[in-house]
């Protein structure tokens, strides 16, 4: 049986939103708030009113409720995301500029003062975007996936080893002998072969897991991997 | 200067936002796991796209020295064309690779190499090349043009026949029985030598089906599925020795052209 995820509690509440939702909902949410802060700016506006509208957008879909619209049975976080904020830019954002400054709002804790500075470094190009966000997407999630693997080494005293076999999760064998990083670590190249192969495999796992908690069904795992894959490829 | 970084991986050059400084294509792809379909919109590991083979009239443009005879067959890694040189007026094979291919910087170093492997060898039952080089994008070797039925029904065309010519004995076995037992005038077959077509029909038929007769073409064992690591070569299974076991280290090969051949000459 496919486990309870945050996004499958959130739509499971639907129009009854418990507070079990309510966090699941808001902890989605701080995760993966940068690709449509991204996607806002690609869309046109200005670095003060993407903050605005990212912290408002999301002030209001935990408020308000949206996730009871949201369509159970095709229903992936990202899509859900994405589809909001564009009926939010479209009809929603005039309302909120003339109420925003009420001061009623309360506020998600959102790092909206870097995020600017992550999206300078982004290559300027003329991506749609909805690339744009799907692209950050699989870029947030990525890095959400590598960070649980450190924190998951840090605690078994392993961090050393994690930094070390990291680059091995890509890599081919030749760019990463063995012997060199047996050498280095202070253990046999059998040693850090199995090392190796274990970190993969725990990788393999975090990344779905990770997946999984975006996804309404397991089914669906594997084809948002091949989605993202196919976002990236597009560069 | 600062240089580019690239993923080791594909290739690719890496953006500067990449998590951890690893290619995020490559760490999805890591997640997918081994021998998983990507799906039909990707292009693949190098960026390749599915390889469509040039058609006759634009080959006949890049090669202007060759009259262009025709098109011969296409696999996963090139398409053959059959060929006259001009200048000497004699027929030749014409086989190019994906124009892609030669994005990767590996590769021109190995087509070199297998050509020049392939050009050493000289025997009846080996391919001969002429030349091998690039025109525009495209690779291609010039090689001595065989005549003859595709190595693949070389496998399936006995098979068929025997085992066509063994179902009818077995229906006639099965007749003359049925006739026998019936009373029924049989002519000159008596029971003993019914009995005996009968055995023999189904002894066969027993042998052909345990070494897969019966089974589709595309399941029968090939190379690959013998522990080889070259492209699929289906048919060439029937040269092999039947003691040979899969992941047995095999002689090497000067490239699938030589091999392909040299089982048609053992043929």
């Amino acid at each position: 049986m496919f486990p309870a995820t945050q996004w499958t509690v959130v739509l499971a509440a639907g129009g009854t939103p418990s507070p079990e939702s309510a966090v699941a909902l808001e902890h989605l949410c701080q995760a993966y708030w940068y690709p449509l802060y991204a996607f806002v700016r690609r869309s046109g506006h200005s670095p003060p009113d993407a903050q605005d509208l990212a912290q408002e957008f999301f002030a209001r879909l935990l408020e308000h409720n949206w996730i009871a619209h949201a369509d159970r049975h095709k229903g992936r976080f990202r899509s859900f995301l994405l589809m909001a904020m564009r009926r939010f830019l479209a009809k929603e954002w005039d309302k909120v500029r003339t109420l925003k400054r009420g001061g009623h709002v309360q506020f998600l804790p959102l790092q909206l003062d870097t995020a600017e500075g992550r999206y300078t470094r982004e290559p300027a190009d003329t991506r749609t975007p909805e690339h744009v966000f799907e692209k950050q997407w699989a870029l947030t999630l990525l890095e959400s996936v590598l960070n649980r693997m450190r924190g998951h080494y840090a605690q078994e005293g392993k961090g050393t080893l994690f930094h070390a076999l990291e680059p091995c999760l890509i890599g081919s064998r030749e760019s990463q002998p063995y012997a060199m990083l047996a050498a280095q670590l202070g253990m046999t190249e059998g040693a850090v072969k199995m090392a190796v192969c274990r970190l993969r495999e725990r990788y393999r796992e975090c990344l779905k897991e990770e997946i999984g908690r975006t996804v309404a069904s397991p089914a669906e795992v594997d084809e948002e991997l091949r989605h993202l894959f196919r976002v990236l490829d597009r560069g | 200067m600062e240089t580019m970084r690239k993923c080791p991986g594909c290739q690719r050059a890496l953006a500067p936002d990449a998590p951890d400084g690893l290619c995020p294509k490559c760490l999805i792809k890591a997640g997918l796991g081994t021998g998983v379909d990507i799906g039909p919109d990707s292009r693949g590991e190098s960026g390749r796209t599915p390889f469509v083979a040039p058609t006759p009239e634009e080959v006949a443009r890049l090669f202007p020295q060759l009259e262009i005879l025709g098109f011969i067959g296409q696999g996963g890694m090139g398409a053959v064309y059959r060929a006259r040189q001009k200048a000497l007026d004699r027929v030749v094979a014409l086989k190019t690779l994906p124009p892609g291919i030669g994005k990767d910087p590996a590769f021109a170093e190995r087509f070199t190499r297998e050509a020049k492997a392939l050009a050493r060898l000289n025997h009846p039952g080996v391919v001969t090349l002429y030349e091998f080089g690039q025109a525009d994008s495209l690779f291609f070797f010039l090689m001595e043009y065989v005549d003859g039925m595709v190595i693949h029904w070389h496998g399936v065309l006995p098979r068929f026949v025997m085992t066509l010519a063994l179902l009818i004995l077995l229906l006639v076995a099965v007749g003359a029985i049925s006739a026998y037992r019936s009373s029924a005038p049989v002519g000159r077959i008596d029971s003993q030598s019914v009995g005996i077509a009968f055995m023999l029909a189904v002894i066969f038929t027993g042998i052909l089906v345990r070494r897969g007769l019966t089974t589709p073409v595309e399941q029968l064992p090939t190379l690959d599925r013998l522990g080889g690591t070259g492209p699929k070569q289906g048919g060439i299974v029937l040269f092999h020795r039947p003691s040979r076991k899969a992941g047995r280290q095999r002689p090497s090969r000067a490239s699938s052209t030589a091999r392909t051949t040299t089982s048609r000459t053992r043929l």
